[in-house]
């Protein structure tokens, strides 16, 4: 039998049966389009996870209140708020550290919604000191960052992110115009300039004012409480023993005798990118294994129906031996049927899964922007053929190796 | 062409075993009509797969031009089944959703023959008189054109036997009439042909009759079985003038 006809048998068995091949078709193309969709998920939180750590540059030490010297428990981060201001300025004056500690600088924050009376935009809202333009590399392309009396003043001014502009100001010079933030208006003194993407995360979505007008105003509740402080050190190299100068002060400052029993956490910037990466990891396993499971469901349901077609067809293979088709070709026949189905499903599947990744990230603007990779293509396409070859083996062998006169007998 | 020895077929379990054939022995030669006549259930079918070699014997030797049966591998079973051998059954067994030309050139592509296959088929399906229906699905035709259908795709890779089994057993008369007809043309080009019936009328076509029967011990000439053995044997009823008389026997 030529290749060709082989083929054309195959193909034309699964028109014949075309409501049958339909439903394969679409267990194969769930299957792999939740692949695609799953894994892009795991791949953006993942990744910008890494980015938004990454962007607080290389140089950073960061420290993090923790819950654990009660209980012993560890709390997630930023949950408690052991830090305080008083903190903050005793680690601006880090003393055994040579040359130049920048500036420590406390942050708060919250994802909230700011608008004027045209436009709302959802953006990280986050309460600082003058020192956060330097410590995480920002610069100004208009107007001017707060400085320390707005700080004393608790003035209600803020500095927008680009993103912020293009959403709430796209025809208007921001500078001087009012925002609103949980019901209360702020004047906008200065534009951050544009740093784009570092991955998937947007550097340029925030909006930053007065750690202590964000306290007063949008946050009362959580009023002096310190998500994280950031200190710079000089260079990569000083991190480490900047890391244990702040452990250190902090130890004191807080009266604790035993670092064990620390409230809070000092990490690097490049401890926080390996968890970052971590927690990626983590993701990409869980939503892959969820991913197996429906396709392991997928591949199921397609081997029970090709072993229902092999039953409902023992007539037309004993008919195919009657006139010459040997093992193999029957064997080949389904193989390439399965194979056809899992082709088929593959291509819809991955178009699918590209649409639905892209339409997560327009929809779902709260959650990073699945990113769809190579790896996730390959892998999907490479689970369509093993769902193709893997369903329609055991059937073929078993349609192959039907007597062809007990077939025949069964009309 | 055709030489059976001591050809039993036994179904089923090793536990439950039913015994389809024992002990037959029978010969056909090139360019015979052989008519295989007996009850149902006698085991005549069977004895047609056999030759066809669409099944295997569980004991004795069947020799297909010589080649025994039992050594060959399905590959080789396969090619002779496709080149040598055209089955006409019953029910027809085209494949219902298939077109009869589909139905038709099949055996064309299990041959691997593409240049020649349309020629093939449709010479075939003039052959039968069914060039008008080549488009039509085979489960819309009527019995007897199914059957003309079949028989075209019998022919159509020129095989040099044809093996009918009940071909007119589910036919109108008129019908019934065209396809002995056919198969009588079939057998005046040289083929050999082997045609399984209950119907004594139309096994009277055959320049030779051999009768089957399970379960009987109907003596035999040139037997040398015991009778009472309850199987099934082949027996010659009517032997061709034209030819010598050949061994064709049962138990």
């Amino acid at each position: 039998m030529k290749f060709r006809d082989a083929i054309s048998v195959a193909f034309r068995g699964l028109t014949r049966h075309w409501v049958r091949a339909t439903l394969n078709v679409i267990g194969i193309v769930a299957g792999v389009a939740s692949v695609i969709m799953l894994i892009s998920v795991a791949h953006a939180v993942g990744s910008t996870s890494k980015a938004s750590v990454e962007g607080l540059g290389a140089n950073i030490v960061v420290v993090y209140p923790s819950g654990a010297s009660s209980s012993g428990i560890q709390v997630g981060l930023g949950t408690t708020s052991s830090l305080t201001p008083g903190d903050a300025t005793a680690l601006t004056n880090l003393a055994n550290v040579p040359d130049g500690v920048g500036q420590a600088v406390p942050t708060a924050g919250i994802r909230t919604n700011v608008g004027n009376f045209t436009h709302t935009w959802q953006t990280d809202v986050i309460g600082t000191t003058p020192g956060f333009e330097t410590a995480r590399g920002y610069s100004l392309s208009a107007g001017h960052f707060f400085s320390p009396v707005d700080i004393t003043n608790t003035t209600s001014v803020v500095v927008l992110g680009q993103t912020v502009v293009t959403q709430i100001f796209p025809n208007v010079n921001p500078i001087g115009q009012r925002v609103s933030i949980n019901d209360h208006l702020f004047m906008v003194i200065g534009v951050f300039a544009q740093r784009g993407f570092s991955g998937s995360y947007n550097q340029d979505d925030l909006v930053a004012l007065p750690i202590n007008t964000l306290w007063g105003t949008v946050l009362p509740t959580s009023a002096s409480k310190i998500q994280q402080i950031l200190v710079q050190a000089s260079s990569v190299n000083t991190t480490s023993l900047v890391q244990t100068e702040v452990t250190n002060t902090l130890l004191r400052q807080h009266q604790i005798a035993n670092p064990a029993l620390a409230d809070f956490r000092v990490q690097t910037q490049q401890d926080l990118v390996a968890s970052a990466e971590r927690l990626g990891t983590v993701m990409q396993w869980m939503l892959g294994s969820v991913a197996v499971i429906a396709l392991l469901t997928g591949a199921i349901g397609i081997m029970s129906l090709m072993l229902a077609t092999v039953g409902e067809r023992a007539y037309e293979i004993g008919v195919r031996r009657a006139v010459g088709a040997s093992r193999e070709d029957i064997l080949g026949q389904f193989l390439i049927e399965a194979l056809l189905l899992a082709f088929l499903g593959g291509v819809a599947g991955i178009a699918l899964g590209y649409g639905g990744a892209t339409f997560m990230g327009d929809v779902l603007t709260d959650l990073p922007a699945p990113v769809v990779t190579g790896v996730a293509v390959l892998v999907a396409a490479a689970a369509a053929l093993v769902i193709g070859v893997g369903a329609g083996l055991y059937p073929a062998v078993r349609a192959a190796l039907l007597q062809p006169v007990e077939a025949v007998r069964r009309q | 062409m055709i030489e059976l020895t001591s050809v039993g077929k036994t179904y089923g379990s090793s536990s439950a075993p039913v015994t389809a054939l024992h002990d037959v022995n029978l010969a056909i030669q090139r360019g015979e009509f052989v008519a295989v006549v007996g009850p149902s259930g006698s085991g005549k079918s069977t004895l047609l797969n056999l030759i066809g070699c669409l099944d295997q014997p569980t004991s004795g030797r069947l020799l297909f031009l010589g080649e025994d049966t039992s050594t060959l591998s399905d590959t080789r079973l396969s090619r002779i089944r496709n080149r040598s051998v055209g089955f006409v059954f019953q029910m027809f067994n085209l494949v219902p959703e298939l077109t009869v030309y589909e139905n038709v050139e099949l055996p064309l592509v299990y041959a691997g023959v593409t240049r020649q296959r349309r020629a093939l088929t449709t010479k075939a399906l003039e052959r039968v008189g069914m060039a008008h229906r080549a488009e039509h699905r085979a489960a819309l035709l009527s019995g007897g054109e199914q059957q003309r259908a079949a028989i075209a795709r019998a022919l159509v890779n020129d095989p040099a036997l044809i093996l009918a089994d009940e071909p007119t057993g589910s036919i109108d008369p008129v019908s019934a009439e065209h396809v002995m007809q056919l198969l009588g043309e079939l057998h005046d080009q040289a083929r050999t042909i082997v045609l399984v019936t209950h119907n004594l009328a139309v096994a009277a076509v055959a320049q030779r009759v051999v009768r089957i029967e399970a379960g009987t011990t109907e003596e035999v000439e040139n037997g040398t079985g015991s009778p009472g053995a309850p199987s099934a044997r082949a027996t010659v009823v009517k032997q061709s003038p034209a030819e010598a008389p050949v061994q064709a026997t049962g138990t």
